[in-house]
């Protein structure tokens, strides 16, 4: 009898362990998500609905009308085509170098401990504030005549992002054996060959996630862009969002509607290599 | 082609992996390089594919020297312990890989494909990938792509370490008559000496480095170099005595052996003696008859076929082989009788061999 009233206990308990644990998972939704629908919600506000007391929870009407001005009466596209420019080169160079400089650290042994030292200089580059290393930045890139140009942009992403590909690209290869090249030169192919053939198609999941971080640093950054960029010639979306605060006026319906336009690309193209990213958060942790 | 090694040092940092390495495999020969773990065989079949450089020394492969040949252009084919497939490739494409890179036609490389696989009865899974299949089955897509080419020797490193005993015993059987079918100069690496005896034409065996011995099986077993070589190719493990020759027997804490008289002019002159014998080339009788030893069951193992009884005599442990229906039991006490053909003796001082059995003094490599 106590047997199954123990049982019976213990059930109970399960159940609401389970309520407890979809009640915190709710919660955390709430929490991340609240704002994202604050920021679609405000875009289609009326100017009185965002400041009305109390809130607007669903606006009256869907106003379109802040959406139609950035897309057709203001540089938002300009700044856009900028941002696609700015943030898809930087994550091809630096995926680019720093997946074959991770190669060469994994692979090549040099003397005097020098991968560790070299690895560990890398990842140093990222211990200090972004911020300190603007002023010598934009000396450089003025010495360059390189200021207010997209290129500058790309450059400084990509220098950023380098450390990052370094360490996230030479954990994928560290798992994959030696003996695949090994094999690979025996089997008569080059050392470039092994690599495009064999390994290359094999950390293609790593190299999925990794630029899809890069592409997100890249696309949100605005700290080098507001000190780098001047015109349209070189502005990117978060810079020209934030432009929307002037001196007059802090434009909300602008801000949020462009903030969701922005967000869309990055949105889907995470939603495209979704499956590549699971796969590479998660690469090696279980040994296949 | 025949592999030639001449005085080959390897060096990692401090440590010596080869030693002076002179050895030549010949033509159309299997040889198998033979030792324990961080002994320098797998080294040597490295320094052959080129994906290690001699630290000083010559390695040729037919006339040619390799040194400075890159491992692509050596035209060998490997087979590592753990088969290194390319796992996002069909076998089809893990196969015709070699012949690939080697730019060679699309309908070439299919009908080579089949071929292979034909021959060692892989054809049916061409199309899985390395993962679906078992350890036998990625075993032969290893072999199927080694031998697709043509290559001048094969080099096999430990290859049927990962598979289970039984598939080992037949793959092991399957390989030694591929290379005779393709009377192809093989190295194998293993530390398995039943199979370097089963496979070899020719073993050499390693230690630390340094070459110990090169001969054919039976000369390595009959009449091996020094004490390291014997008790390497013994199962069970040699029984090792150590003791001094004394009139015409050797004398030890447990008793006397009576040798013959090739053996007792052979240790002239030796101090210190080791002898040895192999646990089949011992039997026993019943205690305290002329000519034997006294020993104490110390424990039996029946293998079925045969068994083995472990005794203890004086301060040693001793293993002689006893039949298959042998009555001992422990606690008996029992004669030891070691025939003068079955006695190795060693020089105690440097390990080298004074006289195995009653035959030829060996030289040793």
């Amino acid at each position: 009898m106590s047997g199954t009233q123990s049982q019976k206990r213990r059930r109970v308990v399960g159940h609401v362990w389970t309520a407890g644990k979809y009640a915190f998972l709710a919660a955390m939704l709430l929490f991340f998500l609240f704002p994202l629908y604050w920021l679609v919600a405000t875009a289609l506000k009326t100017q009185a609905e965002m400041f009305s007391v109390p809130p607007v929870w669903w606006p009256e009407r869907f106003a379109l009308d802040y959406f139609r001005d950035i897309l057709f009466r203001s540089s938002f596209g300009r700044l856009a085509w900028n941002s696609v420019v700015v943030a898809g080169g930087s994550t091809l160079l630096s995926v680019v170098v720093g997946t074959m400089g991770a190669y060469s650290l994994s692979r090549f042994r040099l003397p005097f401990g020098l991968n560790r030292h070299i690895s560990f200089w890398i990842l140093s580059t990222r211990m200090f504030p972004p911020i300190v290393s603007i002023v010598p930045l934009f000396l450089i890139m003025r010495s360059l005549d390189l200021v207010d140009t997209r290129l500058a942009l790309i450059l400084a992403y990509s220098v950023f992002n380098l450390p990052f590909v370094v360490w996230m690209m030479k954990g994928f290869f560290d798992e994959l054996p030696r003996e695949l090249e090994e094999s690979a030169l025996i089997d008569g192919d080059t050392p470039f060959g092994a690599f495009r053939r064999i390994i290359l198609p094999l950390v293609r999941p790593g190299l999925a996630a990794t630029a899809v971080f890069c592409l997100i640093v890249a696309w949100n950054e605005f700290l080098f862009a507001l000190v780098l960029t001047q015109t349209e010639a070189a502005l990117t979306l978060p810079v020209g969002i934030a432009n929307q605060v002037t001196q007059y006026e802090i434009r909300w319906g602008a801000m949020s509607a462009a903030g969701v336009v922005a967000m869309i690309p990055l949105f889907v193209f995470a939603l495209l290599v979704q499956r590549h990213l699971v796969r590479g958060l998660s690469y090696g942790a279980v040994k296949g | 082609m025949n592999i030639r090694f001449e005085n080959v040092n390897k060096r990692f940092g401090r440590t010596t992996a080869l030693d002076r390495l002179t050895l030549e495999a010949e033509a159309g020969e299997l040889m198998v390089l033979l030792g324990p773990s961080g002994c320098g065989k797998s080294t040597s079949l490295r320094l052959v594919a080129g994906l290690e450089a001699v630290s000083e020394g010559d390695i040729y492969i037919g006339e040619r020297r390799v040194n400075n040949v890159p491992a692509q252009d050596r035209d060998v084919a490997m087979v590592f312990q753990n088969y290194a497939l390319y796992p996002h490739m069909t076998v089809a494409q893990n196969i015709g890989y070699p012949l690939l890179v080697r730019k060679k036609a699309k309908e070439e490389i299919a009908r080579e494909v089949r071929r292979v696989a034909e021959q060692l009865e892989i054809d049916a899974l061409l199309e899985r990938r390395p993962r679906q299949l078992s350890g036998g089955q990625q075993q032969r897509v290893a072999l199927a792509r080694a031998i697709i080419r043509h290559p001048v020797a094969f080099l096999m490193d430990e290859p049927l370490s990962n598979l289970d005993a039984n598939l080992r015993l037949q793959m092991r059987g399957e390989l030694k008559r591929l290379q005779r079918e393709l009377g192809t100069t093989m190295l194998y690496v293993t530390h398995d000496h039943t199979e370097a005896m089963t496979l070899a034409h020719r073993i050499a065996l390693l230690r630390e480095g340094k070459l110990q011995q090169v001969g054919t099986p039976m000369e390595l077993y009959r009449h091996p170099a020094n004490q390291f070589v014997a008790g390497f190719l013994s199962t069970p493990a040699m029984n090792f005595l150590s003791g001094a020759v004394q009139g015409s027997a050797f004398r030890f804490s447990g008793g006397a052996i009576p040798l013959a008289a090739e053996q007792v002019k052979a240790a002239a002159g030796v101090e210190a003696v080791v002898l040895g014998f192999r646990a089949q080339a011992a039997s026993l009788t019943a205690p305290l008859q002329p000519g034997t030893f006294r020993g104490n069951v110390y424990v039996t193992e029946e293998m079925g076929s045969e068994s083995f009884v472990v005794l203890t005599c004086g301060e040693c442990k001793i293993t002689v082989g006893a039949g298959a229906d042998s009555r001992a039991a422990i606690g008996e006490s029992l004669g030891v009788v070691v025939p003068a053909s079955g006695v190795h003796l060693f020089d105690a001082a440097t390990g080298k061999t004074v006289i195995s059995g009653t035959g030829r003094p060996v030289a040793s490599a």
